[in-house]
């Protein structure tokens, strides 16, 4: 979808360059060609080329890093639809953080982790942003990223009440956002891998005792 | 039957893992200083033990470091404090109980070179083996905690609610020594903040 639009906005700032240029030209020999039609779908391509400008970006990028107070915390984790939600908090000066971070951004891109998500939540001050941003650039990571604002005490509070806030810190959570595992303190790829899957494990014996239809999700 | 059996046991097995995940739990308020005897390499290049610096009125340790960003962002903050807290009987020191193998600007030198340049009031002590962070379950720098006059802990936590100056709007620690100064007790005992994570030494 993403795709087609920006291929769209492609042609269509193309075209516009074409036009201008076409009008431009035209300028210089006779003004009476600039006729109101004419300057009419200059402004409609404009205008449809201002709204498909943020969309285009985003389709390259795909990277955004947003905002996340200590009220916004629990719709950002219900809001993801995964199975399995792991929540990575980090910073970009945090050396435990840097060492395990590419395991983490593997996880988040093995095919076979169809029903688990990574989302990164920055620690770093909310001056840092611009540091943030190269940083999550760097290691690959697509998709919305965030960037923790508000009181410490008030974020850690709505966050766990098993964190006293050292960096790094992981907290994977299953179906309706429950948390199964925290862990203060840097992972390697082999750990998460480990703690996924026993968590996975966990969600189909609960399920099959629970007679529900979950038993065929949740292959580890 | 089975079933039920098997996820009694995997809850189990679950918790159990939980627990142990967590480095060694926080003091709890009320509890008594742990290895106050312990002797730590100061900057000076003496040993000093928590007990050698105990105020009259009270004691702060605070689990610091050098290169920590909080630590940075508190570091004029807490000076400060000191000095004003200092003159009404209260004790201070910092511990630095990170490997400095794991992050090398926490060695001894540079820890020097800080308490130099910024004239810490306090003394700062190497803690080998992280062995007085295990016993406080401190986790983070910086992370601070306050013992009253019989050596029991009434404050754990932050320093203020904020890591900028202008946004500060509770003064935790500062709140904590003045309840004890006036005999009262300590509004909020318990606080969380964001910090760097100790930088355990190897086994």
């Amino acid at each position: 979808m993403m795709k087609a639009v920006s291929v769209n906005t492609c042609s269509g700032s193309i075209r516009i360059k074409k036009i201008m240029d076409r009008v431009t030209e035209r300028k210089g020999t006779n003004v009476n060609h600039n006729s109101p039609k004419r300057i009419r779908k200059l402004q409609y391509l404009m205008i449809l080329c201002a709204f498909c400008f943020p969309l285009r970006n985003h389709a390259n990028d795909n990277l955004a890093l947003k905002d996340v107070g200590p009220d916004q915390y629990k719709d950002l984790i219900q809001s993801r639809k995964a199975k399995i939600l792991v929540v990575n908090f980090w910073a970009t000066w945090c050396l435990p953080c840097r060492r395990e971070f590419p395991a983490f951004v593997k996880f988040s891109q093995e095919a076979d982790n169809s029903n688990a998500a990574v989302i990164f939540v920055s620690a770093n001050f909310t001056d840092e942003r611009k540091a943030v941003m190269t940083f999550l650039k760097k290691y690959g990571v697509k998709g919305e990223s965030y960037l923790k604002t508000g009181k410490d005490g008030d974020f850690l509070a709505a966050v766990s009440d098993r964190w006293r806030g050292s960096l790094p810190a992981t907290i994977i959570y299953g179906p309706a956002r429950k948390p199964r595992f925290f862990h203060a303190g840097p992972m390697t790829y082999d750990d998460l891998v480990e703690e996924v899957n026993k968590i996975r494990r966990t969600l189909q014996e609960e399920g099959s005792n629970g007679g529900q239809s979950k038993r065929k999700e949740a292959k580890p | 039957m089975k079933h039920l059996a098997r996820s009694i046991l995997s809850g189990w097995i679950l918790m159990l893992l939980l627990m142990s995940v967590q480095a060694g739990d926080q003091l709890e308020i009320g509890a008594t200083m742990p290895k106050p005897n312990r002797k730590m390499k100061n900057v000076d290049g003496k040993q000093l033990s928590v007990a050698d610096i105990k105020g009259k009125k009270g004691t702060v340790v605070a689990f610091w470091c050098n290169h920590c960003p909080y630590v940075i962002k508190y570091r004029s903050r807490f000076i400060e404090l000191a000095k004003k807290y200092k003159d009404s009987g209260f004790g201070f020191i910092t511990v630095n109980a990170n490997d400095p193998e794991v992050y090398a600007g926490d060695n001894f030198e540079k820890m020097q070179e800080m308490a130099k340049r910024f004239s810490y009031p306090f003394p700062f002590v190497v803690d080998v083996g992280s062995v007085l962070a295990e016993a406080y379950g401190a986790s983070r720098t910086p992370h601070i905690f306050l013992f009253d006059e019989n050596d029991k802990l009434v404050y754990v936590g932050a320093i203020d609610d904020s890591t900028q100056p202008e946004k500060v709007k509770e003064t935790y620690l500062a709140d904590a020594l003045d309840a004890l100064l006036a005999g009262k007790p300590v509004p909020n005992a318990s606080t969380r903040a964001f910090g760097c994570s100790i930088k355990w030494y190897k086994d």
